[in-house]
């Protein structure tokens, strides 16, 4: 299974019109209604297949850790006002699983559609049904995102969601065309594992012959980091967003040989993901 | 390949608080007496009847029974439960939480406007009531959400890839699903549930929590096997169903193609039957297309008068409740259906029948456009 196009785009809080208008300059197709999150995904889902050939079947996975956070805001206010309506596409858009149908909207596809959650794994999980599914003959090809919004406008954000660092909350939406066809791949997944604890994981990293690895917040924290390990762990990102290990993943294409992504969650469970490029 | 089979289940809902009474009070409701059990005059949604303070008291202790009720029907040992992995599905989540959060703040009894911030907590929170070493994945496609968990869960299983599932579905009362599917005008005028009949008016909705647990070896000789299931997508709108059916009849064919399997081998398909009526014809004329394709007809059931429109947690609560039907020797009529669509040549179910062994072909459709069927059997 072959990684033949990835798209990272990462913005600090623009507004829904800044969204809007990149998407215009991909598609024709009427954004009037779309909420922030919707307008994130889709752009990133355009960009990563943009005059790229894709199989009109592909299913859409979508992770996201906290979802359509402003449209969600938006509507409590208004049924907890008591003078205000809820409206029809407002309420549509805090059903988080909406994405996958406008991506697919948008890309003209007519595979199913997705949209996972599992706390800080939600970008992992996504990539592991997607892995199966073209590994079990479900499907030939996959779309598989992370995407989330900023927290800016929440008020003490950080006491809700797991930001170690405290670095600077931003918007992403990163995406993965996943096929079988290994024509100008970007990298080959040559495998996924997870492992319930710490040493699971210390011991499969111990008998693997790696060039380069990207590691999430958590693995950063609870991992041993020897001299050796520390030549090959690739740099993070200095900002946040809720699935961010996907942009890890997605540094990690920038690199040749044998790489390995691996995440850990607050639990010391982790994911990881060989490729080779 | 391993099989997968449905070892023990719980739920809750307008029926009964827990599965027994849900069963008992199921297998009494007729249609003269349908107004006991369900009065419009009384109610605007099927309702679980058990009163907490608070909604998180409320979301909180009803995932606690039904994760404890169907452990304990599937006699799983502590280590058992640890290697459960586990599914989520629901379309609301735990809204009602926040919204309980957002009306404290505007009453400025609180200065935070949000309780929680993404639903991964409630993963989190089943994880650690059973121990699981597994991290809880929540999946979500509307009214198809249980029964896409079902689904995956099922694949991975068979594929020797996940040992056991937990696949938990819970759709509690919120203001914001409430005011929305008004909003959309999709509620039942009259108060009476009759989808698939030509005087529906609308959908009635209904809270429901449940759980199934999946293994690959049966417990008692009556536990149904998960035998396969199908995804297909119709791309005609976020809210309905394309009025052609022909991605739910696609869903329901591919099923039982890939399984070499003909109407003839169906005891039953369980209509998602919304009583809405964009997606009440275009299922009719995907049934109807179905039969006529293979020139042979089974039994239609609808459930949803007896449970309400659980959303995305039809996809366990419907299943449980027709597989414990069944069980219980009873394949249940259609409550408050009279007449039929015109242009519709099959007539669901119209008197309850005996029969404890069954083929069925659970059929689900949601917003965003998943369709998803379920074949499922306790035939020897």
């Amino acid at each position: 299974m072959y990684i033949c196009s990835a798209e990272k785009s990462i913005y600090h809080n623009y507004c829904i019109k800044e969204y809007k208008k990149e998407i215009k300059n991909l598609s024709s197709k009427n954004t009037r209604r779309i909420s922030k999150f919707n307008a994130l995904a889709i752009l990133g889902a355009l960009k990563t297949l943009h005059k790229k050939p894709y199989d009109k079947d592909l299913n859409i996975y979508t992770g996201s850790e906290y979802g359509c956070i402003e449209s969600m805001n938006k509507v409590l206010e208004q049924v907890s006002k008591k003078d205000e309506i809820l409206m029809p596409f407002d309420f549509l858009n805090v059903n988080g699983n909406n994405v996958g149908f406008l991506i697919a909207q948008f890309l003209e596809s007519t595979g199913n559609n997705f949209y996972i959650t599992a706390e800080d794994f939600s970008f992992e999980k996504s990539f592991e049904l997607a892995y199966y599914d073209i590994l079990f003959e479900n499907v030939n090809e996959a779309l598989v995102g992370a995407v989330d919004e900023s927290l800016e406008d929440i008020s003490q954000y950080n006491s809700f969601i797991h930001n170690l660092n405290n670095y600077p909350i931003v918007d992403g939406s990163i995406w993965f065309h996943l096929t079988k066809n290994k024509k100008n791949a970007l990298a080959k997944i040559e495998n996924i594992h997870s492992f319930t604890n710490l040493e699971s994981l210390k011991e499969f990293i111990s008998k693997q012959n790696f060039d380069s690895i990207s590691l999430n917040q958590f693995a950063r924290q609870k991992l041993l980091i020897t001299k050796d390990l520390q030549e090959k762990i690739i740099p993070h990102s200095q900002t946040f967003f809720g699935t961010q290990s996907a942009e890890d993943f997605y540094n990690l294409l920038t690199y040749n040989g044998k790489l390995l992504m691996i995440t850990l969650d607050t639990k010391s469970r982790s994911f990881v993901i060989e490729l080779s490029r | 390949m391993k099989k997968v089979y449905i070892t023990g289940s719980s739920l809750t809902c307008a029926l009964g608080n827990n599965k027994s009474n849900s069963i008992k009070q199921a297998l009494k409701i007729t249609q003269n007496d349908y107004k006991k059990f369900f009065n419009p005059q009384k109610n605007s949604y099927f309702k679980i009847k058990h009163n907490y303070l608070t909604h998180k008291e409320k979301f909180y202790a009803i995932i606690k029974n039904i994760v404890q009720e169907a452990i304990e029907d599937a006699d799983l040992t502590q280590d058992e439960q640890k290697q459960l992995h586990i599914f989520i599905g629901s379309t609301s989540m735990s809204i009602a939480i926040n919204e309980e959060q957002c009306d404290k703040y505007y009453n400025q009894d609180n200065p935070q406007m949000l309780q929680e911030i993404g639903y991964g907590n409630i993963a989190t929170y089943v994880e650690e009531l059973i121990n699981s070493e597994h991290k809880a994945v929540i999946i979500q496609t509307a009214c198809t959400s249980t029964a896409n968990c079902i689904s995956y869960a099922k694949n991975l299983m068979k594929k020797g890839k996940i040992e056991k599932a937990l696949v938990l579905g819970i759709e509690l009362f919120n203001k914001s699903t409430y005011d929305g599917f008004k909003s959309l005008m999709l509620p039942s005028q009259s108060g009476v549930y009759r989808p698939f009949d030509k005087k529906s008016d609308g959908l009635i909705l209904g809270e429901s929590c449940s759980a199934v647990i999946l293994e690959s070896t049966k417990k008692t000789q009556n536990d149904f096997e998960v035998i396969d299931s199908q995804i297909t997508f119709d791309n005609y709108s976020i809210t309905g169903s394309n009025p052609n059916g022909e991605a739910t009849l696609q869903c329901m064919k591919q099923l039982l193609n890939k399984n070499n399997m003909n109407i003839d081998d169906l005891t039953c398909i369980k209509a998602h039957a919304t009583g809405t009526e964009n997606s009440n014809l275009s299922e009719a004329k995907a049934i109807d297309a179905l039969f006529e394709s293979y020139n042979s007809k089974c039994d239609v059931i609808i459930l949803k008068p007896y449970l309400g429109h659980t959303l995305g947690s039809c996809g366990t609560s419907e299943t449980i409740l027709l597989c414990e039907l069944i069980k219980n020797n009873t394949l249940p009529e259609t409550l408050n259906y009279e007449q039929n669509y015109s242009d519709i040549t099959f007539t669901p179910l119209q008197k309850t029948k005996k029969i404890n062994q069954a083929t069925i072909l659970l059929q689900f459709i949601g917003f965003g456009g998943s369709n998803t069927a379920l074949l499922l059997s306790n035939k020897d």
